[in-house]
């Protein structure tokens, strides 16, 4: 198997568990609001791997970031057409959230300005951006920023996953900064 | 010597042994959460009680399941589901309530007196949580008022504080301060005395169990769950407004009445719809969660946006 694949085969898994998981807990009694809960968690982690994968230059024999940009953008839509059909496609629930609820503001924010790293990895569309690419691709800090502002506002009291999910952050970026390793 | 190793007939495992332990250990993978959730309600005992035709609703209730693996009581973990995997966690033994503050008669109260005090009653009651899910439960238990009457509150009690077990030890929960713990809640003192006010002592006709706020908790079933105060040591009646802790963490998003209102969505989500556990689609949330009859006298006159 290419790299592409094998990254394209192993990432899509976690998925596949989520959906088939409740065929063998007959404990899950809110589907909707585990699958939704579920498809963001794995969001959130993917998004943290695309920005660490350049950290060292050997991640890249086992995963391919641009495939893996891409499903992390699936897993993102998946996630945001679930919750657009826990609101039974009602455009009314679906306006008064998006006009009034910050968090799911932020969740727009964040997918809105994914669109264009998913689009802009088609080769053809890459090559006609030029130098601007790398620029467009820095977004994804700001749509990390935006993801966790999403997830924090959802939160009611223990913070605990959401502060381990800021401490990889500020882990990534510091060995941004500081590399460990020369990529050549 | 030989040139087989010889095993001894009393070595080797019975066949029927052999089959019988595959079959224990595959079943008990298959359905250890099934089994787990059973055992744990299996070992509460039956109580006697009437049943209740003038408060209860008639829809389907939600399974014994369903009610004591889907918990929100953060003293025994934050997770759904960490409630009925840390229920020995809780300490019932020699309970002991106490009835204190604006009161004539303040008095200790064992919890196996209590129940003998007054009669159990069956009230089937829907449960609609601040989170958007809700759920149909067969409590047993006696109106809060009865309890309330016996301490003979002074013209001074205008609110009755409750407050849960403070176990920093023993509890998962509060070996963080995840909220400011022991829990507290409170209600007007009319909202006390309303007969559908109940203090609960057992579901489905059998002694609560731990992750359900064993052994007596409140159910106010026109508020959002998180006031149906769980595993209570002390009701104090009082003056002045009492703290709340959802009230105190965050005042902006959980008022001191809290009452069920699909009209003053919660800051962060909207409160129009609800799931009902158990069910795939949301429906719609009623005024007082479905209960108006019986309660929405108590805040006439009153603004329900500010008043939240």
């Amino acid at each position: 198997m290419s790299i592409k694949s094998k990254t394209l085969f192993y990432f899509n898994i976690p998925i596949f568990l989520i959906f088939i998981y409740p065929l063998i807990d007959n404990l899950i009694f809110d589907f909707m609001a585990y699958t939704i809960k579920m498809t963001g968690y794995v969001t959130l982690i993917y998004l943290l791997l695309i920005l660490s994968l350049p950290l060292y230059n050997k991640f890249g024999q086992y995963i391919d970031r641009k495939v893996l940009g891409l499903i992390t953008f699936s897993y993102a839509l998946v996630h945001f057409f679930l919750y657009i059909f826990d609101n039974s496609f009602n455009f009314k629930l679906l306006l008064d959230d998006l006009l009034f609820r910050r968090y799911i503001q932020s969740g727009y924010i964040a997918l809105l300005l994914f669109i264009p790293l998913a689009i802009t990895s088609i080769d053809y569309i890459k090559n006609l951006t030029k130098s601007y690419w790398h620029l467009i691709h820095r977004l994804i800090y700001i749509i990390i920023v935006f993801s966790f502002i999403h997830y924090n506002m959802i939160i009611k009291a223990d913070y605990m996953v959401f502060y381990i999910y800021v401490f990889l952050f500020l882990l990534i970026i510091f060995f941004k900064l500081f590399p460990l390793y020369k990529n050549e | 010597m030989s040139k087989y190793n010889i095993i001894k007939e009393s070595e080797v495992t019975d066949e029927k042994l052999f089959h019988n332990r595959r079959k224990i250990i595959k079943s008990s993978i298959a359905f250890s959460f099934f089994t787990l959730s059973n055992l744990l309600f299996a070992k509460t005992e039956d109580l006697t009680f009437k049943k209740d035709l003038q408060y209860s609703t008639n829809e389907q209730t939600n399974t014994i399941k369903q009610i004591t693996s889907y918990n929100n009581f953060y003293e025994l973990g934050v997770g759904k589901r960490d409630p009925m995997l840390n229920a020995n966690k809780l300490q019932t033994d020699n309970w002991k309530l106490s009835i204190e503050g604006e009161v004539e008669n303040s008095f200790v109260i064992d919890v196996d007196d209590l129940l003998k005090k007054f009669e159990l009653e069956e009230r089937i009651y829907r449960l609609r949580c601040v989170e958007a899910w809700s759920m149909v439960i067969p409590w047993i238990g006696f109106e809060l008022n009865k309890i309330i009457k016996l301490s003979k509150p002074t013209s001074k009690a205008k609110y009755v504080a409750f407050e849960s077990i403070l176990d920093r030890e023993n509890l998962p929960g509060q070996k963080r301060e995840i909220l400011n713990w022991p829990y507290r809640e409170g209600l007007r003192i009319d909202e006390a005395m309303n007969p559908l006010a109940i203090i609960s002592v057992g579901l489905y006709g059998r002694v609560l169990p731990n992750q359900n706020g064993s052994p007596i908790r409140l159910v106010v079933p026109w508020k959002y769950g998180f006031k149906s105060i769980k595993s209570i040591v002390k009701i104090k009646l009082v003056e002045k407004q009492p703290v709340c802790t959802w009230n105190q963490q965050t005042p902006n998003e959980y008022g001191f009445y809290s009452n069920v209102n699909p009209y003053v969505s919660h800051p962060r989500w909207s409160q129009t719809r609800e799931r009902r556990i158990g069910e795939f689609r949301k429906r719609d949330t009623k005024m007082f969660n479905g209960y108006s009859k019986f309660v929405s006298h108590m805040y006439d006159g009153m603004d329900l946006k500010k008043n939240f």
